[in-house]
């Protein structure tokens, strides 16, 4: 039985965004990944329930390879406690993390850079007096800092995807060297991991190898690069991009039907 | 305000005697002006919090300490008692932005309010170290953000034995820590059941802890299972018995968030008088816990219960 294939315009672009990831993370099963709270934790439940059942997800606040029923709201959530084979506290929730034993983290943000650098604290004005305050640095920059991969999540949109964030909060490639503050490679001041790749509502990038600036890899069905050259921030490289595989109906139907039919992550 | 480690007096273990007392009694005694109040990232005390808020001209002023909050925290700063909030996280989540913290930072309103970045790992293990009688602990976490450039309290120093850097941050020693936790005696030994974040140890760095529970059971019961004790009684000066005390979030095994009343509340904070409506009639328009029940109803917190209970209620094996 072949799978009815979905076109562009029957879903939005969140839900494209959370179906995609939700196909990269099939790359993880059966590894360990810590997941923020927002969008990451829907993409998180459809892996879970299709491409990935056997992914071990730690959250920071200490529940660890839960079996959510119901899409839990945030990490808080008491139906993220649902089925964890363990409930550790804080910090030692964390402590997987420093450790380095965390395949991969999952987290969003406000703003991004060509470097992967990720803002969540404060955008525009400076920082005593921010144009606009945001939650804080909660554990992504743990999770910038300590786990071997990491996949970013956000909208599509001009004003968030910048050349240079107005706040470091999560490190990417090139980080701050302090007390100089001087612009360092990673590597230098002995972090590992790093991001590898950006997921938006429009396609998927990465970091080239060398130079680790962000470029297209795939765009999805319906949007052509120039599109997303259009709405990014600074020059991105779209030569190297290919078309995506599309989306299935199958897909669209569990997320709206089975897991956020009430929707309350405004998906749609 | 302080920021030399205090160093632990003499008495500060508290004795096992009947210390069940109502919020109005435990706030009125322990929480004064210029209180530095701790909070864990686990169940939200709200009654404690409610009556911190009716209490305010009492109060004046507060210096919060937080690892990550949803909406409690912004009860407290909307009602302008806080001056400086240090935290690694304070939003609304899925609730929407938090205007209430935008309006404070950006603006000043209530009152202007100062911000001390952490991330999540490093606001708890300033709790970690204080509860080790460290003045101060070391992470990896941080190095490489900005929050060591704009946070001058954290200290990068090189590893003493092999020279790799490392971020200190400073040890935290709360006046008073505000908890929510599942069950406890009457004698203030205190049991988690699920998610119980930094409970343990914030209650071990704070010099003063109050607790509100869901249910008071017997030191008996607490004997029986003494893995699920987060926090022994000598660390505890008060016990509040507060069934739903963390409405409109969750307690795990009890009832979950209640996501329609937080939408609600969010799209009233969008503005200082929408804040100040909703604290009028909800905290100020009521006299006790049990009255913001009843008003509230206790129909919709009974179907929070029965929602919880569909997948996990404790002591039912399924």
């Amino acid at each position: 039985m072949t799978r009815e294939i979905a076109k562009p315009g029957e879903y939005s672009p969140v839900e494209a965004m959370v179906v995609y990831a939700a196909r990269f993370l099939a790359g993880f099963d059966g590894k360990k990944g810590l997941i923020g709270t927002g969008l990451p934790l829907v993409a998180t439940q459809l892996a879970k329930m299709t491409y990935s059942p056997n992914m071990i997800i730690f959250v920071e606040t200490g529940q660890a390879d839960a079996r959510p029923q119901e899409l839990p709201i945030s990490i808080m959530d008491s139906r993220l406690t649902y089925g964890s084979s363990w409930q550790m506290g804080d910090p030692e929730g964390l402590f997987p993390l420093s450790r380095n034993e965390i395949d991969f983290g999952f987290i969003g943000g406000a703003q991004i850079d060509k470097y992967g650098n990720v803002n969540s604290t404060f955008i525009g004005g400076d920082y005593n007096k921010p144009y606009k305050r945001l939650a804080g640095t909660a554990g992504a920059v743990d999770i910038g800092v300590f786990a071997k991969d990491t996949v970013i999540l956000m909208a599509h949109q001009k004003r968030r995807i910048v050349d240079f964030v107005d706040y470091l909060t999560t490190p990417g490639w090139m980080v701050k060297k302090w007390p100089e503050g001087t612009l360092v490679r990673r590597e230098e001041l002995g972090l590992q991991g790093g991001p590898s790749s950006f997921i938006s509502s429009m396609g998927i990038c990465r970091f080239d190898d060398t130079t680790k600036i962000m470029y297209l890899d795939k765009y999805f069905p319906g949007i052509k690069p120039e599109d997303v050259k259009a709405n990014t921030g600074f020059d991105i490289d779209v030569s190297r991009a290919t078309e995506a595989d599309p989306i299935y109906t199958d897909e669209i139907k569990l997320l709206r039907e089975e897991i956020d039919p009430l929707n309350i992550y405004k998906m749609r | 305000m302080r920021y030399e480690p205090i160093p632990i007096e003499k008495g500060i273990s508290k004795p096992p005697t009947y210390k069940i007392m109502t919020a109005k009694e435990a706030i009125s005694k322990y929480i004064n002006e210029n209180c530095y109040l701790g909070m864990t990232v686990s169940a939200a005390p709200a009654d404690l919090i409610w009556e911190i808020v009716r209490q305010r001209d009492r109060i004046k002023t507060l210096d919060l300490v937080i690892t990550s909050q949803i909406g409690m925290s912004s009860v407290l700063i909307g009602s302008g008692l806080v001056r400086k909030i240090e935290m690694g996280y304070n939003w609304g989540g899925i609730e929407g932005e938090d205007k209430v913290f935008r309006r404070a930072v950006e603006k000043g309103i209530p009152r202007p309010l100062i911000v001390e970045d952490y991330s999540n790992y490093g606001a708890a293990m300033r709790w970690l170290a204080a509860s080790m009688n460290l003045d101060s602990i070391g992470t990896k976490s941080q190095l490489g953000s900005d929050i060591i450039k704009y946070n001058p309290r954290i200290k990068v120093i090189d590893d003493p034995y092999t020279g790799r850097p490392v971020a200190m941050v400073p040890a935290s020693r709360p006046d008073v820590a505000v908890i929510h936790a599942a069950r406890a005696d009457e004698i203030g030994n205190v049991q988690c059941l699920g998610l119980y974040g930094n409970t343990d140890t914030l209650a071990r760095a704070a010099k003063h802890v109050i607790v509100s529970v869901e249910e008071i059971i017997t030191t008996a019961e607490i004997r029986r299972m003494p893995n699920l004790t987060t926090i022994p009684y000598y660390y505890v000066d008060a016990v509040v018995h507060a069934p739903f005390g963390a409405h409109w979030r969750e307690t795990t095994y009890y009832y979950h968030h209640d996501l329609p009343y937080g939408l609600d509340v969010y799209r009233q904070f969008a503005t200082q008088e929408g804040y100040e409506a909703w604290a009028d009639k909800y905290v100020h328009g009521t006299k006790d816990w049990h009255e913001y029940c009843q008003m509230v109803g206790f129909d919709r917190l009974n179907r929070l219960q029965q929602s919880e209970h569909k997948y996990q209620a404790f002591g039912e094996v399924r």
